[in-house]
């Protein structure tokens, strides 16, 4: 065997053009269903982490997808909104958090700044017991404490250089709505520590800072000119503002008129105390034409499935593909032996064996494949390690 | 000694190799000499094992050989029978050192101390100790028929066949290839040549002639 091996291990280097080439193919024919394998493996546990915790999401009824995917990770298309009250005809199960997510913004950059980067970042109306739940920390400034304050993922703050300090603004839904709301400017109090989820890409605010930026709670602004109006006499002028900005003069102005339990929420985070609490609420909500209970590590499941579906698509093209090349490998095997018959000739007068020459041959195929193997596995351990999954999701998943 | 009687081996039934008595004692240098075609090679290939008579019976150092198994004869020929080829035959992802070594790595033989200094010695009387590392590609074409005659000499075999050795060469080497395995196989080894130079068959103790009929004469 050692003379076998010796044998098949001198002609691989010998002709090592020929292995290098083989093994790329080889590699290639293995990195990528492995690369793939990981991708999606990767994407599951991403999906699943965001769930962990969560008995229950409370949406509009409706797509049990968008719900999960707005909810959760601050993607698709808005799934409709519910109202403060049915946060309240949930409450008695357990924990409830309330969402608010139809808004996007961005930071509101000097003058100075160049190669300024402009994104849609997802606005997260919520509460302050949301951090508690997803156990997020603050790497720099605090939490917010009144309207208009925000707090940034790490990810926001890194690619928009985002300070504590700097401000933030809410897009225009319409660019040529007239009646739509004023962009709000938010004040940056916070940026939170990397968490390599969803909560990286967002700007997180109260809850009653995206009503305010829906236009429902609003301030009043003195449009009255003193310098031109008398005793019997009021005169307007005309103020038009860029965008208004919540300050510690006007906080007090800004109110609704209509009810709380109106309020417009999108979804709700139900952390329920046990589980029979969950199985009532459930059953409660069965036939509600309005409002959906949903299960996420269910509707995860359901929604992997048909990411399974479409991987086991893949699966079948990588086996096609694995077939194709080794049927080009057998075909390089042929024109090899036929290329070094005098070899196996001379190596056959000499005294070897035909089961000898075979051993060879298939040594040396052996030892490029295990060197294929080998280099495939550190392919995909430099690729896990150098790009964490949430990275291959953006690419993959987007 | 080689004893060879009622011989008979073709390929299908155009050619035909057939003898009724040879016999080659030990220590004889033989010469083969005879028209391409005629079965010389054929001869020394059932001589060596690599082919199977169809009749008759091959007695090779008080073994009857045709009556081997495959593997007895494989290592009947790994261990009695060194091989000279008109080609080379070098294997080429090999250096000179594995070259010469081959027939110990091919019956997984440890190499011994007894057996580099024989390499040594070997290497030193073909002239080729320089080049010890170096690949067939890079020897001449002298050089690479010297590298073979080390290679067949290396385990001391009883027999050295030798199929053309200087076919390939031009006379100034074929002379010297000549006097080196002159010079460097025993008196006791038993040497069998095939050849087209008829200048050098007085050389040998014996020459077997073969006919157009590939019957031997």
């Amino acid at each position: 065997m050692r003379s076998i091996l010796f044998l098949a291990y001198k002609y691989i280097a010998h002709n090592y053009i020929k292995t290098i080439v083989l093994t790329i193919c080889l590699l290639l024919t293995m990195v990528v269903p492995l690369a793939a394998y990981f991708i999606i493996d990767a994407y599951q546990e991403h999906l699943q982490e965001r769930a962990y915790g969560v008995t229950l999401i409370a949406g509009r009824r409706g797509n049990d997808y968008d719900i999960l995917l707005r909810s959760l990770y601050y993607k698709g298309a808005y799934p409709g909104s519910l109202s403060m009250q049915d946060l309240q005809d949930v409450e008695h199960v357990g924990k409830t958090i309330p969402m608010y997510l139809p808004f996007t913004g961005h930071k509101l950059y000097s003058s100075q700044e160049k190669n300024a980067y402009y994104d849609n970042v997802p606005i997260v109306g919520t509460r302050l017991d949301y951090f508690s739940l997803r156990n997020a920390q603050l790497a720099q400034g605090r939490w917010p404490v009144i309207l208009g304050e925000a707090v940034v993922g790490a990810q926001v703050a890194q690619r928009m250089n985002i300070r504590p300090g700097d401000f933030v603004l809410s897009d225009q839904k319409n660019l040529y709505d007239i009646t739509a709301s004023y962009p709000l400017k938010m004040k940056v109090v916070g940026i939170l520590r990397r968490t390599h989820s969803p909560d990286d890409d967002v700007i997180f605010v109260d809850i009653k800072t995206t009503w305010i930026i829906e236009g429902i709670f609003h301030g009043h602004d003195d449009i009255t000119d003193d310098s031109t109006s008398s005793e019997n006499i009021v005169v307007s002028k005309a103020k038009i503002h860029e965008y208004p900005e919540i300050t510690a003069q006007n906080l007090h102005l800004f109110h609704h008129h209509g009810q709380a339990k109106d309020l417009p929420i999108t979804a709700i985070l139900i952390v329920a105390k046990d589980h029979k609490s969950k199985t009532i609420l459930r059953g409660d909500y069965q036939e509600n034409e309005r409002v959906t209970l949903i299960q996420p590590q269910k509707v995860i499941t359901r929604l992997m499935s048909l990411v399974l579906r479409i991987h086991a698509f893949f699966e079948a093209y990588f086996v096609l593909v694995i077939v194709t090349v080794t049927l080009f490998i057998l075909l390089i095997v042929m024109l090899s032996l036929r290329l070094r018959a005098e070899e196996f000739v001379i190596l056959y007068k000499m005294g070897c064996s035909k089961r000898t020459l075979h051993m060879i041959v298939f040594m040396e195929f052996f030892l490029v494949f295990l060197f294929s193997i080998g280099l495939s596995i550190i392919c995909v351990g430099i690729f896990q390690w150098l790009v964490p999954p949430r990275y291959i999701l953006q690419i993959f998943a987007g | 000694m080689i004893l060879i009687d009622n011989l008979s081996f073709s390929y299908g039934s155009d050619f035909a190799v057939e003898l009724a008595h040879l016999q080659i004692q030990s220590g004889q240098k033989v010469a083969f000499v005879g028209e391409s075609g005629c079965g010389k090679t054929t001869l020394l290939s059932l001589i060596a094992g690599v082919l199977r008579p169809h009749k008759g019976e091959i007695s090779i150092l008080q073994q009857k050989t045709h009556l081997l198994s495959e593997k007895e004869l494989r290592m009947f020929r790994l261990q009695n029978i060194g091989f000279v080829f008109q080609n080379f035959a070098l294997l080429d992802y090999l250096n000179v050192r594995e070259n010469i070594l081959l027939p110990f790595t091919l019956q997984c033989k440890k190499i011994t101390q007894p057996t580099l200094d024989r390499l040594e010695y070997l290497l030193n009387a073909v002239g080729i100790r320089d080049k010890i590392y170096q690949k067939p590609q890079q020897l001449s074409q002298g050089e690479k028929q010297r590298v073979a005659i080390a290679r067949a000499l290396i385990h001391k075999p009883s027999i050295v066949i030798a199929d053309e050795p200087t076919g390939n060469l031009d006379p100034k080497n074929s002379e010297k290839i000549m006097h080196l395995l002159w010079q460097e196989i025993d008196k006791d080894t038993t040497f069998l040549m095939i050849t087209h130079d008829h200048s050098i068959l007085d050389k040998f103790d014996r020459t077997v002639r073969f006919d157009e009929k590939g019957i031997v004469a």
